[in-house]
């Protein structure tokens, strides 16, 4: 009953989106206001409708109800209320309706918005947004069914995947989904201003919250997947440039640079054509981040699988793309540069070298991840691009990236004196060499690029740091205030500035932590009998042997291990083995021993002897803790930079024409 | 199919109806006439946060010793004629009586002059801060 409500739900959704659709081109053709709230009330219709049939798909998991076919794929008896609840977006289908479901609710709230201002945009920024829904509830609907039978009676279910039960599986797949259809709320702006020949920054203002907002979340999914994936795997790694976490990465880089230079169009009237090909392409990345997942073309491991809805995909990306780009094109004469560079010594042009640098990271990314692709069609033979070329090509370009992140803060806009640059960063400069120093002659293995990193992760965090300390005492000596009033007054005044700052202290952090994991990694394989010790970085560990137990319904098989260092335990590890009933393969559950300076990362690959003997795997990862601490640091400053309120908007305004 | 699948259906149905149709209802609606100054006066206040908003950063960035004394003089004579002649915008926005009109020039200058003793506190109140 609730599967033919659902599916009905869906179906009265696609048919409301395409009456919706037929009416905001009558509002546009008649100008008739009427059309417009109808369209606006459709736009509505459809989030209830999608709601109703995401309520019932969780309906169906929660009960386990197996005569759905993507219940019992993806659920069994015994599977936790939480993982029942995740699993609506483990598969293809349920994913997908995931989609349509955000989509839905997000142009629900676009349309009803009540912005006077964008009352010219509006009638296209819907129309796009209806495009999009009937795209994704066709897909849904005709090509994914989550309420497919499952065609006889049936007791229990599949189970879900070992490696998708994970406190990652609840936040990871929900936060890049936020993120990725978030994107298509400014794109939709754009395009109207294109329709529109508005070549003003109103659709800028108008999306930029939503524009942040979709960057954090889509953030925080990068995050998120990066932990799960760490704790998850067991491989000790964090990253490892698969197709689909290119294809998360991919907007994020374009995505960054949007954020960036839209505040030069905001201030100064340029890069008109230039943030519009970079919505352009966001959008489209997040639309080919989709394909790859759906599709099968390129292996991965977190492919849904070959499926037919790949050209459906295809299609669509191209026809968007194609369009996109057309409009573009044949607009690009309304969208004039309103100023020109005043000098190369500015803060809009250390923006467009940040730009240049993000989009050349995105680029090499890209270009690496399709490259199976375009070698499959060029010689006949998938050649794989591995971490090696992504760590060689992406990696200087980003830490150059964050070398601007340190210049940028310092220049002014307009126009900046050399010597008032060279001033400014002179003491971050010099303190930074010797932290390189340190780090190349402590770690003594006659590697450079590390310690260069390190020595610019430095500079960047003094230089922001310097920024604010400095403008915390102008403020106070100007005003008279105390430095905690000082202090306060500065960041408060002027949130998206400092959000911003603190944005890019989380990121030096991370930067630190991918550093110092990848740059120096320990690790060690050992077999051992019981009673022998394993020794890695002054860490001892002893292997007891292995113990048994249950935990619901699966049965853990761990060591566990004291860890002693210098002398002191430390407590201990244990890392395990856990086996389903409903999967032969067991999963590795990684044991980590946590701290600000490094992880002790312990693995039980394998036993034999009835655990007299055990294979185990440890890694030393150096300032891991880091990545999670910039991560939340990210967070922070996003939110603190986009909370309503006065402080958030962009106040200076630097125009060649009278305001 | 369920009977309660089609009713329930038919209620999803009756609310897209409601939704999409009821506006198609209304009657043609007149343009109204809306209020200009309210309009001006908005748009003069954001214009008015705007431009001061970019002189206080100019001065700012001065202080923080990111622009030199030469460009700041530059960018102060490009943006404090037009503080002025948005402050201007808005006091007539306020009302063009016949006391304004009449007082219109001494108001710009006491303007001007007001502008100009506001800077010259700031800059005096930090070249008091350099020397202590």
């Amino acid at each position: 009953m609730m599967a033919d409500l659902g599916f009905l739900a869906l179906v009265i959704a696609l048919l409301v989106a395409v009456l919706s659709f037929v009416i905001q081109v009558l509002s546009i053709k008649t100008g008739d206001k009427r059309f417009m709230e109808s369209a606006r009330g459709g736009m509505g219709a459809i989030a209830i409708l999608v709601s109703v049939s995401s309520a019932a798909l969780l309906y169906l998991l929660v009960t386990s109800d197996f005569s759905v076919l993507y219940v019992y794929r993806y659920t069994s008896l015994s599977l936790s209320l939480l993982y029942k609840l995740s699993a609506f977006w483990a598969g293809n289908a349920g994913s997908l309706l995931l989609w349509a479901l955000v989509l839905s609710i997000y142009s629900a709230i676009v349309a009803n918005s009540k912005q006077e201002q964008n009352k010219k945009l509006m009638p296209y920024v819907n129309l796009v947004l209806l495009i999009n829904n009937i795209f994704f509830l066709l897909a849904v609907t005709f090509f994914a069914n989550p309420f497919a039978p499952t065609g006889g009676a049936v007791m229990d279910g599949r189970g879900l995947n070992p490696m998708l039960q994970n406190p990652g599986m609840i936040i990871h797949p929900i936060t890049v989904f936020l993120g990725y259809v978030g994107f298509v709320v400014p794109f939709a702006f754009a395009m109207a201003a294109l329709i529109t020949k508005d070549s003003g920054d109103l659709w800028i203002k108008s999306t930029r919250r939503w524009t942040v907002l979709a960057w954090l979340f889509l953030s925080i999914g990068n995050l998120y997947g990066a932990q799960w994936a760490y704790t998850e795997l067991g491989w000790g790694g964090f990253w490892a440039w698969d197709p689909v976490e290119n294809a998360s990465f991919l907007p994020w880089l374009t995505a960054t640079a949007f954020i960036h230079s839209v505040m030069i169009q905001e201030r100064k009237g340029m890069f008109k054509i230039w943030n519009m090909a970079l919505i352009i392409v966001t959008y489209i990345l997040t639309l080919f981040g989709t394909y790859i997942v759906r599709s099968g073309v390129i292996t991965s491991v977190h492919a849904f699988g070959v499926s037919q809805q790949g050209n459906l995909f295809l299609g669509f990306l191209t026809l968007m793309l194609f369009a996109s780009v057309g409009l573009l094109i044949w607009r690009s004469d309304t969208f004039k540069e309103e100023k020109e560079f005043e000098s190369y010594l500015s803060r809009e042009s250390s923006f467009l070298l940040n730009n240049l640098f993000l989009v050349g990271a995105a680029f090499a990314v890209f270009w690496g991840t399709i490259f199976p692709l375009v070698s499959n069609w060029v010689k006949g033979v998938a050649v794989t691009v591995g971490p090696p070329f992504f760590n060689q090509v992406a990696g200087p370009i980003l830490f150059t990236t964050l070398f601007l992140m340190g210049i940028c803060p310092v220049i002014a806009w307009q126009k900046s004196n050399f010597k008032k640059l060279v001033k400014s960063i002179l003491w971050p400069f010099i303190s930074s060499l010797p932290v390189v120093a340190a780090v190349y002659f402590v770690k003594g293995d006659g590697q450079i690029w590390q310690p260069l990193v390190f020595g610019i992760a430095a500079f960047t965090a003094l230089v922001h740091l310097k920024e604010i300390i400095k403008g915390t005492l102008v403020r106070s000596k100007i005003r008279g205030d105390s430095l905690f009033q000082a202090f306060w007054g500065l960041v408060s005044k002027n949130r998206r500035r400092y959000g911003g700052y603190l944005v890019h202290l989380g990121t030096v952090l991370i930067a630190l932590a991918i550093v110092g994991t990848m740059g120096y990694p320990t690790e060690t394989t050992k077999t051992v009998q019981i009673g022998e010790t394993i020794e890695i970085g002054g860490y001892t560990l002893t292997y007891q042997g292995l113990q048994e137990k249950m935990f619901e319904n699966k049965g853990i098989v761990y060591a566990e291990m004291p860890v002693v260092k210098d002398g002191k335990l430390l407590g201990s590890v244990a890392p395990e083995k856990v086996f389903y009933p409903e999967f032969e393969q067991p999963t590795t559950e990684v044991s980590i021993m946590g701290g600000f300076k490094e992880d002790l990362y312990v693995v039980l690959s394998s036993w034999s002897q009835g655990g007299e003997i055990a294979t185990i795997k440890i890694n030393i990862n150096p300032l891991m803790a880091w990545m999670w601490i910039g991560g939340y640091l990210l967070i922070i400053g996003t939110l603190f930079a986009v909370w309503p309120g006065r402080g958030s908007r962009l106040g200076p305004r630097y125009k060649s024409r009278p305001a | 199919m369920d009977p309660v699948v089609i009713v329930a259906g038919l209620i999803l149905l009756g609310i897209s109806v409601y939704l999409v149709g009821v506006p198609l209802l209304k009657p043609l609606a007149e343009e109204t006439k809306t209020a200009k100054p309210a309009v001006s006066t908005v748009n003069t206040e954001e214009a008015k946060e705007i431009i001061f908003a970019t002189l206080a950063e100019i001065e700012f960035d001065y202080q923080m010793g990111k622009l030199a004394e030469e460009d700041y003089l530059k960018l102060k004579g490009e943006y404090q004629p037009r503080a002025i002649q948005v402050l201007r915008s808005q006091a007539k926005a306020k009302g063009d009586s016949p006391q304004f009109v009449k007082d219109r020039a001494a108001i710009e200058a006491e303007l001007e002059k007001e502008l100009e003793q506001e800077l010259a506190q700031i800059r005096k109140d930090l070249q008091k801060s350099r020397e202590g």
